[in-house]
């Protein structure tokens, strides 16, 4: 066991940890932040990213004492039901999810890509977002989604309906 | 206070969109346990011992159990609905009994602290295996040198037929006649959320309780009764947060029956939280057909029969016996006139896992093989592809069309409304054709019909109960997988009972709280809900208007129900909405509910179009879609935002089928891409934005006009996209007949050919 301590969602935490013990699980089973999902256990799919010091990273692929004096954010830092960020709003008014598993990722890995990309192109969503697989949505109303959060809610994103 | 045709947004979406979900993985209860599977790695083998020993002394393990100690509970899972045909299904027992029949079957379950330990020490388990000949193949299967059931003497486990006019007989009066092999692969339905249970026991009442991340809470509530020998009633099923279906998590699974049984011998919570690897090698799969069909045509085009006999692999076990193969005999005609039709197909067993349900369930691999021969025949009489089919659709005024074969809900197939030339149209004129960049690239189109088999499944039950405080509760046997039930089913109630949507809550697939549900499959539950809602209302309000009357000392005739508020006949300032007759109803008087039974005794049939372009590179064969239109017929929409939803992600599956996926196996069974870096999906980069054209057809099969919608995208697209990249290839002379259509499959084809 190895005590490491981490900055989580603004939180200063203290846990100790096996040290094959993966972020992912730290983050779901010893801290109960169970938003962030795993969906492959394999570094594909997306479902379980986070940030660490501020980039984007596959929380199955990182041991969590190698984030032992980070800080990190997880989906649950970005946003409330009642307080929810722009980028969560667009998710839900442009119905970017439908089972909602692989949204946690992808609201990661978008929130991260609008503060380097604040004025994308559909297709500069759509490579941004090509790392995080989702089944349900075809990923059209996501990249509605994103593009939305992107001119902060204040117009509509324009759709190609 | 109209509320159906309104694209409200869903309000679980608060949640999920925070992480505030609760799927079955996250779930935590005080001293539980986690499990992992000890799986087989031979496709075919004897078990011939299994020594726990090592694995047994890991720090943190809590036990180990293989099928002897399952003892009365090792008996084959439970299967349905019952075969149409002369079959006799086989299903797998919760932990192997002697033999294993595919890659990954479960062996023996190890129960520890975490799931880390739980796999250690599932690692450290040794079995040992006496292996058997194996055959993946369906072809080879049939050829019946190596038997998966040898006591059957064969690996046909059943042949479906269909048959009208003069049938294959008829080929011979066409002035033209294509035949083709086509192979529709192997697939995985691949939820994002891998399959997950967490089950405890009350010592206290007796009772199981089981979340699930299922499709049909009460099929695995009967299906654990069976395999566990319980009443039914000890029972509870309830499923929270599911993330996504797709029919996969349709039926109750060996991991399920080894769970509830653990619990109830530990007397502890027990979670399994399957993974992606669990995903590929024992979660129910799909497709995998193949096909030698013929379409005749005479001279001008029209067709005059067709023909097919295909072959089903079904894997090794038979969760839903015939549902797929019985269902793409059915569909083979299309939205198409034809006059003779027959097609044989033999069920046939493999080493494989089980065969069974996955989004479009038999429809997408009818419409690849007749949209694939419609195009043949075009080539062939020299006219148009979309000529063709001008030519032999259904048209508004031949409805009501009975095309001869009996569907699923044991009914002729019967078109009874829509208009598919119109719809044609509206998509070749909506399809940006116009000129292309001189990029060398070659570009081509592809525009084909299909119909969405919707509901004919059953019934579904509404009960709704007005609580304390007004808000009425609307408790219904479907199940949501991402598909915002929550939301269209308070929709319609909030339509029909004249109340703000907040003032409804839903409660789906808890098994306490309606009597019998089937769940959520078969494109049925806004159909068979819908209705069932609808159906509910009324006996709900005569109770209501019952208690009103109790209160005013009148006749329950003489209290009318107008624009939400009860009201007393002739005497103007009477009125009473639910919230108020609610909170006037003493503490002691008995609830106010009511239900309504839905049996949805005939399909629903949507009409639809897909046209897409693409651009190949004549180089690499890499492919590009550079526009996609859909038109899908979807009846009444009850929320438009969540039906194009549907519309999109079902495309992007059928896609997924025909530009990138197939699970692979070899001579041994032996599967070989089981990982997302190997079997690809689709992404968000490649898939392109699709443009919807609407015609939308209210259903006359049930009162409301209600259709499904979740299966048809993915019914369209993989004949669309092979249409598309055959007519780009044209001058390659590149023939599509297989899925998926790759850079490597083409060039394999080119390889030799003619270049431009």
């Amino acid at each position: 066991m190895t005590e490491i301590s981490m900055r989580v969602n603004g939180e200063n935490r203290t846990v100790n940890v096996e040290d094959y013990w993966l972020l992912a699980d730290v983050l779901r089973e010893k801290l109960g932040l169970t938003g962030t999902h795993l969906g492959c256990e394999h570094g594909v799919c997306g479902a379980c990213s986070v940030m660490v010091d501020g980039e984007v990273v596959r929380s199955c692929l990182m041991l969590a004492v190698q984030a032992d004096g980070t800080e990190v954010t997880t989906v649950e830092g970005l946003g409330d039901p009642d307080h929810m960020s722009p980028v969560q709003e667009g998710f839900m008014q442009e119905h970017g999810l439908q089972c909602g598993f692989c949204t946690p990722g992808l609201i990661v890995t978008a929130t991260h890509f609008l503060k380097e990309n604040p004025h994308p192109t559909r297709q500069e969503v759509r490579e941004a977002l090509s790392g995080n697989i989702c089944r349900c949505t075809g990923y059209q109303h996501i990249v509605n989604a994103v593009l939305r959060a992107a001119d902060e809610g204040e117009k509509k994103a324009p759709s190609p309906r | 206070m109209d509320q159906i045709g309104r694209s409200v947004r869903r309000e679980e979406d608060r949640r999920l969109t925070t992480g505030r979900g609760r799927y079955v993985s996250d779930i935590v209860e005080g001293n539980m346990v986690q499990l992992a599977f000890v799986r087989s790695s031979r496709a075919h083998a004897r078990i011939t011992g299994l020594d726990f020993t090592k694995a047994q002394s890991m720090p943190g393990v809590v036990g180990i159990f293989g099928p002897k100690d399952m003892g009365e509970a090792i008996k084959p899972l439970s299967f349905g609905p019952p075969p149409e045909s002369a079959m006799e299904p086989t299903m797998p027992c919760p932990l192997a009994d002697g033999v294993v029949r595919h890659v990954g079957e479960p062996v023996a379950v190890v129960v520890a602290d975490n799931r880390y330990i739980a796999e250690a020490a599932a690692d450290a388990c040794e079995v040992e295996y006496e292996t058997l000949p194996a055959v993946a193949d369906v072809q080879e299967a049939r050829k019946n040198q190596v038997l998966v059931y040898p006591e059957r003497g064969t690996n046909v486990a059943a042949v479906v037929t269909r048959k009208t006019g003069d049938g294959e007989a008829a080929l011979k009066r066409a002035a033209h006649i294509v035949q083709e092999t086509f192979t529709i692969p192997r697939v995985v339905g691949h939820p994002m959320e891998p399959r997950a249970v967490v089950a405890s026991f009350d010592p206290v009442t007796g009772r199981l309780t089981v979340e699930a991340a299922t499709q049909g809470a009460h099929t695995v509530k009967m299906g654990l009764a069976a395999v566990l020998d319980l009443a039914p009633e000890k029972i509870r099923v309830v499923v929270p947060d599911v993330g996504g279906g797709f029919g996969v998590k349709n039926r109750i699974y060996s991991e399920d029956a080894v769970a509830a049984w653990l619990a109830i011998r530990l007397g502890r919570p027990v979670k399994w939280a399957g993974d992606r690897l669990e995903e590929f090698l024992a979660t129910n799969q799909g497709r995998d057909q193949v096909h030698t069909a013929s379409l005749g045509v005479d001279e001008e085009g029209r067709i005059v029969a067709l023909a097919d006999h295909f072959l089903q692999n079904v894997g090794a076990y038979t969760p839903e016996p015939l549902i797929v193969p019985a269902q793409t005999a059915t569909c083979l005609p299309g939205p198409y006139r034809l006059p003779n039709f027959e097609a044989t197909v033999e069920v046939v067993f493999t080493h494989t896992p089980a065969c069974a349900p996955y989004r479009g369930a038999g429809q997408p691999e009818a419409t690849f093989v007749m949209e694939r021969l419609l195009d043949r025949a075009a080539d062939a009489v020299g006219i148009g592809r979309d000529e063709i089919r001008r030519r032999n659709l259904v048209r508004p005024e031949d409805m009501p069309y009975e095309n001869g074969i009996i569907g699923r809900d044991r009914q002729p197939v019967t078109f009874r409304e829509g208009d598919f030339p119109g719809t044609l149209e509206t998509v070749v004129e909506a399809l940006r054709v116009g000129t292309s960049p001189d990029d060398g690239k070659l570009r081509g189109t592809g525009i084909i019909d299909f119909m969405e088999v919707s509901g004919g499944v059953l019934f579904e039950i509404c009960r709704l109960e007005l609580g304390r405080d007004g808000v009425v509760s609307l408790f219904t046997g479907t199940s949501s997988q991402g598909q915002g039930h929550r939301t269209s089913w308070a929709q319609i109630a909030a339509d029909r009972l004249q109340v703000p949507m907040d003032q409804v809550r839903v409660v789906e697939a808890d098994t306490d709280t309606v009597p019998m549900g089937l769940g959520t499959f078969a494109s049925r539950s806004t159909i068979t809900a819908g209705n069932a809602i609808v159906q509910a209302v009324a006996p709900f309000l005569d109770k209501c208007r019952e208690e009103v009357a109790a209160l005013w000392e009148a006749s329950p005739e003489d209290v009318l129900w107008e624009d939400g508020f009860f009201r007393l006949a002739g005497v103007a300032d009477r009125a009473m909405d639910l919230r108020t007759l609610a909170v006037s109803r003493p503490l002691d008087a008995p609830l106010v509910e009511a239900s309504a039974q839905f049996m949805d005794a005939n399909t629903s049939f949507g009409m639809g179009c897909h046209g897409v372009r693409v651009a190949v590179d004549p180089e690499t064969f890499q492919i590009s879609i550079e526009d996609y239109v859909i038109c899908h017929d979807a009846g009444v929409r009850v929320n438009p935002l969540l039906a194009e939803g549907q519309v999109f992600g079902g495309t992007v599956q059928g896609l997924g089928t025909a530009w990138y996926e197939a699970l692979r196996f070899d001579a041994q069974g032996q599967p070989l891409n089981t990982s997302f870096m190997d079997y690809l999906v689709p992404g968000s980069a490649e898939m392109p934005d699709f443009r919807l054209v609407k015609r939308d057809f209210p259903s006359s099969s049930n009162p409301e006009g209600l259709k499904g919608l979740g299966e048809g995208g993915t019914t369209a697209a993989g004949a669309a996209f092979a249409s598309a990249v055959e007519d780009a290839l044209r001058p390659f002379g590149v023939k599509i007949t297989s899925l998926p259509v790759t850079p490597a499959s083409i060039f394999a084809q080119v390889k030799g050919g003619v270049r431009p």
